[in-house]
């Protein structure tokens, strides 16, 4: 009990800062509705000719991205540039020397920003899309629950992705490149700049033997009922294996790293 | 003049010392370079995947399209390579250091100018993309396509600066409004990566005449390609020269406005 009341703090504390830095998330929303009207443009160009292009619609296409919108507000995480930044520069300190884990510390700051991005960025841009496409909803409520299951699984997901990448600066100099080819990573085989249907049949399958799928595009396809019920459960039990398996790594490598950290002066 | 050669010679003296300084950790230094390229080369794997479906985008072919985005990308990159320091001015006036900028005896731009370093990548990129659609023969390589693209990338790279220095200066008037200013220009600079036949007719005036983001890459492509949009280059120098004045007067007024940060 008093570990949960010793973390809910961390939750209050990071929805206080995003309260004081709310501009950032005004500017969240104003760009997802540029962005959103960039894609009906887009793709009502791609769609003048034909009416399928990768096994989707023009609708199914304008809902994904309204979608890839409003799950990435929950599943994105600057995680790994605070931690690699807190590492090279020392600030990591002031996190260290509080008594509570670093790792369990970034995961309940991260859930507190989750709230906050999703509440202000998220449902707003997901409710004036109502205006703009014909927005489609799940199938069933058993659906929309294995929607927000998968969700959740996607965000735990990131963020241990996203620590890996972070937690790397205890060991590499160069982790900005490690960061940058993790967001590659992140946009590509995630499907948040494309459908997977869109990339080649090979491409397809090297991408879902990665944990990337999991953060953007299998929740989408299990919203948009694209996903076999017999396949529901294997992927889901797969991303939580995935998930498992990046925990333990991390909390391994997060002990390892702690105790490897020199900081000047300290 | 003598002062102009001076300036030459100073900006090439700091650029080189700063290569220098990056240099230090050579390791670092190339993954950085390798790293940059590859999150840009996210926009190609967009388009390549896109026209494995698709024949063509309003006109637009595979290669047509690689040769704007690379057009952008190497007039964006080379912008951050030279001018990088403008993009964070909103914090060099929080933090106090436009004061040591003020102190000496140099224009205050120009120091702007020579501090820091970035986006080597996107140069490399850009470079390459704008290589591989001379070489699938998009346009033809005659001497004065090539004088043309050297010009366009010149007054694209001064376009950016331009933005860059009127986001800047709204810092002198409102605490952080320069980041909200940058993403706008950064969500306009979305935009102009694709070929602006797509928008429709109000952005597409917007990104012509307003922020003039479609003189960066779409129209130079246009005039290689040849295709009807190629008399719009002819306005691009005009648009330049506005530009250039708008933003050296919003600077100067702002400096006159800047009182320090307080230390």
């Amino acid at each position: 009990m008093t570990a949960l009341s010793k973390y809910s703090a961390y939750v209050r504390l990071s929805i206080l800062t995003g309260i004081a830095f709310r501009w950032q998330v005004v500017w969240g929303f104003v760009t997802g509705l540029f962005i959103m009207a960039f894609h009906i443009f887009l793709w009502n160009s791609v769609y003048a000719h034909t009416a399928e292009v990768g096994g989707m619609t023009l609708n199914q296409i304008l809902n994904y991205f309204l979608l890839v919108q409003t799950v990435s507000t929950v599943t994105s995480t600057r995680i790994d540039r605070e931690i690699s930044r807190g590492i090279t520069r020392g600030e990591i300190l002031n996190r260290l020397i509080r008594p509570s884990n670093l790792y369990m510390q970034s995961i309940f700051s991260h859930i507190g920003s989750v709230a906050w991005n999703l509440l202000l960025s998220g449902v707003p841009v997901f409710i004036l899309s109502l205006f703009l496409i014909q927005v489609a909803f799940p199938g069933s409520f058993l659906l929309f629950m294995i929607f927000i299951y998968s969700v959740l699984l996607g965000l735990l997901i990131s963020y241990n992705i996203n620590f890996l990448a972070g937690i790397t600066a205890a060991w590499v100099r160069g982790s900005e490149g490690i960061t940058h080819a993790k967001d590659f990573l992140m946009m590509v085989c995630a499907g948040s700049i494309l459908p997977l249907s869109f990339y080649p049949p090979v491409l397809q399958h090297i991408f879902s033997w990665m944990p990337f799928r999991y953060v953007i595009s299998v929740p989408i396809t299990i919203y948009l009922g694209k996903t076999a019920d017999i396949d529901l459960i294997r992927i889901l039990a797969t991303g939580s294996i995935w998930l498992l398996a990046l925990c333990l790594v991390n909390v391994f490598l997060c002990e390892k790293a702690c105790r490897r950290i020199t900081v000047f002066g300290g | 003049m003598k002062r102009i050669l001076l300036y030459i010679r100073l900006y090439f003296v700091l650029r080189s010392k700063e290569v220098q300084k990056r240099l230090g950790d050579k390791f670092d230094f190339v993954i950085y370079i390798f790293c940059d390229a590859v999150i840009q080369l996210s926009g190609v794997v967009f388009f390549y995947a896109l026209f494995t479906n698709i024949p063509a985008l309003n006109g637009w072919s595979f290669h047509q399209t690689i040769l704007l985005y690379g057009m952008f990308q190497l007039s964006y990159g080379l912008t951050g390579f030279l001018f990088h320091a403008l993009y964070d001015f909103g914090w060099v006036l929080a933090s106090g250091e436009f004061d040591g900028i003020l102190m000496r005896p140099l224009g205050s731009v120009f120091q702007l100018l020579c501090r820091g370093l970035g986006d080597i990548g996107g140069v490399l990129l850009g470079g390459v993309l704008v290589v591989y659609a001379a070489v699938n023969s998009v346009f033809p390589v005659t001497l004065t396509n090539i004088l043309m693209i050297g010009f366009s990338l010149l007054c694209s790279i001064t376009l950016f600066v331009c933005f860059y220095v009127l986001a800047a200066s709204t810092s002198f008037w409102m605490d952080n409004a320069s980041g909200s200013l940058l993403r706008v220009l950064n969500l306009c600079s979305d935009y102009a990566r694709y070929p602006l036949n797509i928008f429709a007719k109000a952005i597409k005036t917007v990104l012509t005449w307003v922020l003039p983001f479609g003189f960066i890459g779409f129209y130079p492509a246009s005039y290689l390609l040849g295709n009807e949009w190629r008399y719009y280059i002819l306005a691009l120098p005009g648009m330049v020269v506005i530009f250039l004045l708008l933003a050296v007067i919003v600077w100067k007024r702002g400096v006159l406005r800047y009182r320090g940060s307080g230390n």
